[in-house]
């Protein structure tokens, strides 16, 4: 091919794909947006969620500066979110949770129905008699305490689970246990339920070290 | 927490991939938008099940009384409502034991059979939560946003706190009482609730380590087996599950207590840069009255329609309760209940005859210090202490 013969039809590829790329931006940025839209989600999920449920957010209406300043709150608190998510999250709550909308209308329950691990159903506790509390210390260890920690106390990863409603909800424990939730990955291969049996009778043995002074900042 | 639950609890639901763009919109139907409604608009469809509560938020757990439930002297266990940070904790995995640390000359542990045999003291009084009616303020601010029924009343039954204390013997140089509680933290990362109240507040004869509500045991949703009761004080120096007394020379040093539920000493405006004006802390609550019949957006048979609710204070008491309708002027409502710190009022209203048609009331209390609801309380950028009139539109059929 003579040089001439190439640069013209280097020029005509290019005078093509230019012409197709005329519409392209538009369908590119929308991608982008929904890129950014779903990773936002997805870390807010991941990451705020260990903490507290969608529902506190979604019930506010706040400013860009407000959702702005709750964010740098909660990394301040400990929250695990990537520094790089904290911009896209906030974005990401602006836009859905503005102040320019109206707040929602929350639910009705009954303390009996209301649907929440904080919750303790005391006359629920699980059949713990003759479970090993030894092996549920070692396999806590093994499986929970890397997230958890190792007390239970919670970590940056998974909240504390010492003393919670949780381990009065012996259903709801089995099913996180077994099938996981968001980040934590599900034990159905890794655990028999007299596995989890000697995991919960361990927890609800240990005793809440109230700390001897508040921590945190 | 799985798709259900987080749907119900508000969450967005998935959805694919080219339908994110419509997402604000579809987020807003999802979550029930309806104009200008609120909780208790949401409630009117339901108001005679007292026991219903308005679910602020499943994790921590706030719940939030209808005014129908509020129509009462004293606010049932199952209708009052629900506020912890970090959540109730699994109270009966363990021997209860309350010590009481610090400057003391005897440190005590007590099992709560031993707090039982020391002698009872009861109290009838309001707790609301230092953000009731957060959702009323303009501009909005960041928090839960109770609107009216972050509030109710019991009888508080327990030991007195200054029975306690003298018992341990506070040792010269104290000043203030911190409570630790049973509810941990999500992470040790994360400041406990921690919260402490002056030396002479504690040793106040009303001021209780709660064992018991309306006669029955406290329920652990409410701080059982054992919470602080400071009457006329908001409910954030109510501590609940307490586990640790400390008498001390400072304020406790958490977050709680040294950044948290604090107020600007005069108002700021919006906007306007933090640290020019002293934050002190929630203490004593402020007149308010509540409407508690006819509901917001409620409808009522034509003829005379009687205005109920309930009104409260914190230093003295309520003297008055007034009732505007439409625009005609202000009437004073018929007290009930004696005058008692710390209690609220029960008070009626009779409108004799009002055309059939939208309607709206207003309420508003004053007490024996001499203050008078406002309209509109000032602002304060944590949304504490709102106490403007209280206002319900109704329909007479």
């Amino acid at each position: 091919m003579s040089t001439v013969r190439y640069l013209f039809m280097a020029a005509l590829s290019l005078a093509i794909v230019g012409s197709l790329m005329v519409p392209a931006p538009a369908r590119q940025d929308d991608d982008e947006a929904e890129m950014r839209e779903l990773l936002a989600r997805r870390s807010l999920e991941e990451n705020c969620l260990i903490c507290h449920t969608m529902d506190l957010i979604a019930g506010q209406r706040l400013t860009p500066a407000q959702w702005k300043a709750e964010v740098v709150k909660m990394i301040g608190w400990g929250s695990p979110l990537p520094k790089e998510a904290a911009d896209p999250v906030t974005e990401f709550l602006a836009r859905h949770y503005s102040d320019r909308e109206p707040t929602p209308v929350p639910t009705l329950a009954t303390l009996k129905d209301v649907d929440s691990y904080e919750v303790p159903k005391e006359r629920n506790a699980p059949a713990e008699a003759g479970a090993d509390l030894k092996r549920g210390e070692k396999l806590y260890a093994t499986t929970c305490a890397n997230c958890h920690g190792p007390k239970a106390l919670g970590g940056d990863l998974g909240p504390a689970l010492v003393h919670k409603a949780i381990l009065d909800r012996p259903t709801d424990y089995n099913r996180i246990l077994f099938e996981g939730l968001r980040r934590m990955p599900g034990n159905k291969q890794t655990l028999k339920p007299e596995d989890s049996v000697a995991i919960l009778a361990w927890l609800r043995s240990l005793s809440y070290p109230v700390p001897l002074d508040p921590g945190g900042r | 927490m799985d798709e259900a639950r987080d749907e119900a609890a508000g969450h967005v639901p998935a959805i694919s991939r080219r339908a994110w763009i419509g997402i604000g919109l579809i987020g807003a139907a999802g979550a029930g938008l309806s104009g200008r409604s609120t909780a208790q608009g949401a409630s009117g469809a339901a108001a005679s099940d007292e026991e219903k509560l308005i679910v602020r938020s499943l994790r921590p757990l706030n719940l939030e009384a209808t005014s129908t439930a509020l129509d009462h002297r004293m606010t049932p266990a199952n209708s009052l409502f629900v506020r912890s940070h970090f959540g109730a904790p699994a109270v009966e995995l363990e021997t209860w034991v309350v010590e009481i640390v610090g400057l003391v000359q005897h440190p005590l542990k007590l099992r709560l059979d031993e707090l039982g045999r020391i002698e009872t003291a009861s109290k009838t009084a309001v707790i609301q939560c230092a953000g009731n009616g957060r959702g009323l303020f303009r501009p909005r601010v960041p928090g839960t946003p109770w609107e009216r029924g972050a509030v109710g009343q019991a009888e508080w039954s327990g030991v007195r706190l200054a029975d306690l204390l003298d018992r341990a013997g506070v040792q010269e140089g104290a000043e203030h009482v911190h409570f630790y509680g049973s509810d941990a933290p999500p992470s040790p990362k994360i400041s406990a609730f921690v919260r402490s109240i002056p030396i002479d507040r504690a040793r106040d004869p009303s001021t209780l380590l709660a064992l018991r509500m309306n006669g029955e045991p406290l329920p652990t949703l409410h701080g059982g087996p054992a919470r602080v009761v400071v009457p006329g004080w908001a409910g954030n120096n109510w501590t609940k599950w307490v586990r640790r007394i400390v008498v001390s020379r400072e304020e406790a040093p958490s977050f709680y207590m040294q950044t948290a539920y604090r107020m600007p000493r005069t108002p700021v405006p919006p906007g306007a840069p933090a640290g020019a004006v002293a934050m002190l802390p929630v203490t004593w609550m402020n007149v308010k009255s509540l409407i508690a019949s006819p509901v917001q957006g409620g409808s009522v048979a034509s003829g005379p329609v009687e205005v109920r609710g309930v009104a409260w204070t914190g230093r003295g008491h309520v003297t008055k309760v007034e009732v505007r309708v439409d625009d005609g002027s202000w009437k004073e409502a018929t007290l009930r209940d004696d005058p008692e710190t710390g209690a609220w009022r029960r008070w009626g209203f009779r409108l004799e005859s009002a055309r059939p048609g939208r309607h709206v009331v207003v309420a508003r209390a004053t007490d024996s210090e001499g203050e008078v609801q406002p309209e509109t309380p000032p602002w304060n950028k944590s949304g504490y202490l709102w106490n403007g009139y209280d206002t319900v539109a109704f329909e007479v059929k």
